[in-house]
């Protein structure tokens, strides 16, 4: 279990994150939405240890990030962050074989259990068949399967998404977001991801977390927190939210045919204070 | 808390389930598939195989690469002592190693002196340097991440340069203050040219090419000042030398070369995984566990030490460290597993060649090597700009 007690951030001056809880069970997959620039990508790295937050804790199972040692972390924590690309001639494979760094302290070469992990993790992501090609040769939507691969490689406990359905056509978004589901039911982990794609969020999250500058709107089921009022709040656009006749779950429909920016308001950490 | 139950429940519903990794087996896609999954990799490939696969490196590609280039070194270091203005056959050049070597020193012959006083410090020294240049330059790259990295590019040759100037003017006397003046400018520039590179959105190429060829210009006027206006007439020699010259034989700093450049090899060697990490990136390599402050200042220190190492003893030989790793991820990949011996050796092989022609194409007047690979090596660095 994965949990952030009322962490706030800041960057320098510029306040990130203020007061987000957050609770992620063995086995559940929570999404962070919310508007560019409110705070899931540092949420993520806050919840991954590499920020440590000015005030709040992040506990993994009930202890406190700073007691693990960076090695037990990264046999834990599967992670991809946003727009990873590779500028040297390397394969696809030699890629995600990184990802078993940390069973292997030192110097040395992989296992063949190490090869085997990669090559299972880039079976599941359908990424198996361009193993040899160079990483930079790969279509966007390729390499995104790829670096998903690479967090699976891990063989983590938490898994830790930024936009892992970007650049994704219709049927690999689906498809990843399955995988991501169907893994952390079956290997008993907690995920989380960020996705802007609200109507896949609302069918493959079991919790959501609505994030506006910086502060939680709201955290729980999408059909508790993806609603007209809240996504109107968050995003400063009208929205029409009804059910999805395949699933049942929330449906977002937006219109592009009238002017329909509502006035967004945007408070700033010092206004906070005050 | 409740990783293991969930293992062992997996185990019995692989048909729908992913199941971990250690019983995979696959559903019935394309043959090759299977195989590649199923078939360890290691266990059936031919050894010619090896050498052009793609791929993470093996025990076997490393050794079968050093082995390679380890034979074609001892080829063009004998070759290297058989040309020069004074050609001796190749028969001799063996017989004379030989006796050298196991210890049967007859009466000294010309050929001798040449082979053993002349030649052959001077080829050692070569493949030293070439070593040392090849080297830096793979670790910049990995450290900048960035394939147009190299000293000589990024001024760092210039500082090394300049402080080993530095110890000539000011402490002659000294025993070490040239190798380590040069390691000090070395080091100053690196850190310079990198502050000045650097962003907020991060570093890129051309700020870091334009950073590097920028304090280089600078380096080399202040060099040019200070010859220009100091009458030292000790300082007449060094315009050849600031163009890389190894006709000097590392003046009886030859062990101390050696032993850098051996256990920089060594060091960096070691920390080979960690480099292929950092070429994906700094973040990523700290998710994965890799204490990425620590090898970033190793990394630094040793490509410091390298660069200015080899200023203080041969000047500033350019491009060896830019076209030779370039050459080995193109022929072996980016595996630093790979990459650290091959370049290390190949850089050896090209400027003991390199310097082989300078001295031969207008014998008996010698070329400064350092502008032979500097002739060699901007095409290649342009072709290099135009693809990055």
């Amino acid at each position: 279990m994965l949990e952030a007690r009322d962490v706030t951030f800041a960057y320098g001056t510029r306040c990130a994150l203020v007061g987000v809880s957050l609770v992620v069970a063995v086995g559940e997959v929570v999404a962070l939405v919310g508007p560019n620039g409110s705070g899931k990508t540092t949420l993520l790295r806050v919840l991954r240890g590499v920020l440590r937050p000015q005030s709040g804790e992040v506990l993994w199972e009930g202890k406190p990030l700073v007691r693990f040692s960076p090695r037990e972390l990264a046999q834990a924590f599967g992670v991809i962050v946003q727009d990873a690309r590779v500028g040297f001639r390397m394969t696809v494979l030699e890629y995600v074989l990184q990802a078993r760094f940390p069973y292997s302290r030192g110097f040395g070469f992989e296992s063949e259990a190490d090869v085997r992990s990669a090559l299972w993790a880039l079976q599941l992501t359908r990424a198996l068949e361009f193993k040899d090609r160079w990483m930079t040769e790969l279509s966007g939507g390729e390499r995104q399967r790829v670096v998903l691969a690479r967090a699976l490689a891990v063989e983590p406990r938490v898994l830790l998404l930024d936009e892992p359905t970007a650049n994704l056509d219709l049927r690999f978004q689906v498809e990843m977001l399955s995988l991501i589901r169907r893994l952390t039911r079956e290997r008993a982990l907690s995920s989380v991801f960020v996705a802007h794609e609200l109507n896949l969020v609302a069918e493959f999250a079991d919790r959501v977390l609505l994030l506006k500058d910086g502060r939680p709107l709201a955290f729980g089921s999408p059909s508790e927190v993806l609603t007209e009022t809240m996504l109107q709040h968050a995003f400063g656009i009208r929205v029409c939210v009804d059910r999805n006749p395949l699933s049942g779950l929330p449906r977002i429909t937006v219109s592009g045919r009238e002017a329909q920016s509502l006035c967004p308001e945007r408070n700033t950490c010092e206004e906070e204070r005050r | 808390m409740t990783h293991r139950h969930s293992a062992s429940s997996l185990d019995h519903s692989e048909t729908t389930a992913p199941s971990p990794p250690r019983d995979l087996k696959i559903a019935g896609d394309a043959p090759s598939e299977k195989e590649a999954v199923l078939i360890p990799v290691e266990s059936q490939r031919s050894w010619g195989r090896a050498l052009r696969e793609r791929g993470p490196a093996t025990l076997r590609k490393v050794s079968l690469v050093c082995a390679l280039l380890t034979v074609l070194g001892l080829g063009v270091a004998v070759l290297a002592l058989h040309l020069g203005s004074e050609p001796i056959p190749r028969t001799i050049v063996g017989r004379i190693l030989w006796a050298h070597l196991f210890g049967q020193t007859g009466e000294p012959t010309i050929a001798e002196v040449i082979i053993w006083r002349i030649r052959g410090p001077r080829v050692l020294l070569g493949l030293a340097a070439g070593a040392a240049l090849a080297l830096a330059g793979t670790l910049l790259q990995a450290l900048l991440r960035n394939p147009l990295a190299e000293p000589y590019v990024l001024g760092v040759s210039g500082g090394a340069a300049l402080g080993a100037i530095l110890a000539l003017l000011k402490w002659e006397a000294v025993p070490m203050a040239r190798p380590l003046l040069a390691f000090l400018g070395a080091a100053l520039t690196m850190a310079l040219v990198y502050a000045m590179s650097r962003s907020r959105t991060g570093m890129s190429t051309e700020r870091l090419v334009l950073a590097g060829v920028m304090t280089a210009t600078l380096l080399w006027s202040v060099i040019a000042l200070v010859l220009a206006l100091v009458p030292n007439p000790r300082l007449r020699g060094l315009t050849f030398w600031m163009m890389g010259d190894l006709s000097g034989g590392g003046n009886g700093m030859l062990p101390f070369i050696l032993g850098v450049v051996i256990g920089a090899c060594v060091l960096a060697y070691v920390h080979a995984r960690e480099l292929n990490l950092l070429l994906v990136g700094e973040e990523e390599a700290r998710l994965l566990g890799v204490e990425v402050e620590r090898v970033k200042t190793l990394i630094y220190l040793l490509a410091s030490l390298l660069a200015g190492g080899i200023v203080s003893v041969a000047g500033a030989i350019g491009f060896v460290g830019l076209v030779v790793p370039h050459l080995v991820r193109l022929l072996w990949g980016s595996d630093h597993r790979v990459v650290i011996p091959a370049a290390a050796l190949s850089g050896a092989i090209v400027l003991t060649l390199a310097d082989a022609l300078a001295r031969t194409v207008l014998a008996p007047r010698e070329l400064p090597v350092g502008a032979v690979t500097t002739l060699l090596g901007v095409p290649f660095f342009f072709l290099l700009l135009r693809r990055a």
